[in-house]
């Protein structure tokens, strides 16, 4: 998980540790990244996107 | 096959929608195959980042540490000389605290009652206004409205009608200003209330007239004799004066 996450763009990767691991809400991540809150819900919905894209393409390669 | 509800699946799981429309997400999860997937998706990797403890925390002993390394270094920078300012400088900084209280601390004072006494006058006046209570004691006759307020105050106010000078008294009514009951006398010019408020003073000594205007009324105030006078009304700020011209000479 550590490393799929670190795979991610910065970008995505500062939304989704900021709600996922900091607990911050959609307003308080637009504050603190400084964002508006519409591009906040897109760059999470990205993030997870690519994070369980990348999580699928390890677990692939394992098997 | 996309869903527009795809969008707010993110938002609904995050417990970021309003309840409405939280309750039309979970509702269309329900009936929607594409959807309701996503869901499961999602609740997955989100136990899965939960479940994987991606927080770092720190070693027990870092703070100290740090704390440890900043003080030795602190120690060898500061010298003895440096210490002596420091501790000199807290007296001259409480000194000159002081010194701006003493200074700035009664006008500060002063100017945020003015602003808290302008707002109780002018939402006194518009509560007379709105809930058609002007006067408790509706008459032009200067000798019914002032012995009206005997018993019900602990001073007499100053009463005149000024019918013949344009402004006609309407009536009495008390009010209550500055944790006090004040007497409110009620003019009319034209189809414009004045509202004129009467208590005595704090203090005592004479104040000249101030003009204030505030949320679209105008006010004026002043101290004589012993008593305070806020005049209020919509009245343009040249007819009010007269007004209060009127009344100053009528007192005097």
């Amino acid at each position: 998980m550590r490393q799929a996450l670190e795979e991610l763009p910065v970008e995505s990767r500062e939304v989704l540790v900021l709600h996922e691991i900091e607990g911050l809400s959609y307003k308080e991540i637009a504050l603190v990244a400084d964002i508006p809150m519409g591009t906040v819900m897109s760059r999470l919905s990205r993030a997870r996107k690519r994070l369980e894209q990348g999580l699928a393409g390890r677990m692939k390669k394992e098997v | 096959m996309g869903c527009e509800t795809q969008d707010l699946i993110h938002a609904y799981v995050d417990g970021e929608l309003d309840l409405v429309r939280s309750l039309e997400v979970e509702k269309h999860i329900q009936n929607c195959v594409t959807c309701s997937i996503t869901y499961k998706n999602l609740q997955t990797l989100r136990s899965a980042i939960g479940a994987d403890s991606l927080y770092f925390t720190p070693p027990v002993n870092l703070e100290r540490r740090i704390h440890s390394a900043l003080r030795g270094a602190g120690k060898s920078e500061v010298s003895l000389r440096a210490m002596q300012w420091r501790w000199l400088s807290i007296p001259i900084s409480l000194a000159f605290i002081a010194v701006m209280i003493w200074t700035f601390g009664p006008i500060l004072t002063t100017s945020s009652r003015d602003h808290l006494l302008t707002q109780e006058i002018i939402s006194a006046h518009m509560r007379s206004l709105m809930a058609e209570h002007l006067a408790d004691v509706s008459s032009s006759d200067q000798h019914t409205v002032k012995p009206w307020f005997n018993g019900r105050l602990d001073f007499s106010p100053p009463v005149k009608d000024l019918s013949d000078q344009g402004f006609p008294l309407i009536g009495g009514r008390l009010d209550y200003l500055e944790n006090r009951p004040v007497a409110a006398l009620v003019y009319r010019h034209r189809q414009h209330f004045i509202n004129l408020f009467i208590w005595p003073s704090v203090h005592g000594s004479d104040v000249g007239e101030k003009t204030l205007a505030h949320q679209g009324y105008n006010l004026i105030h002043w101290t004589k004799s012993g008593m305070t006078y806020w005049a209020v009304s919509d009245l343009n700020i040249s007819e009010l004066q007269e007004f209060v011209q009127l009344i100053q000479n009528q007192a005097s």
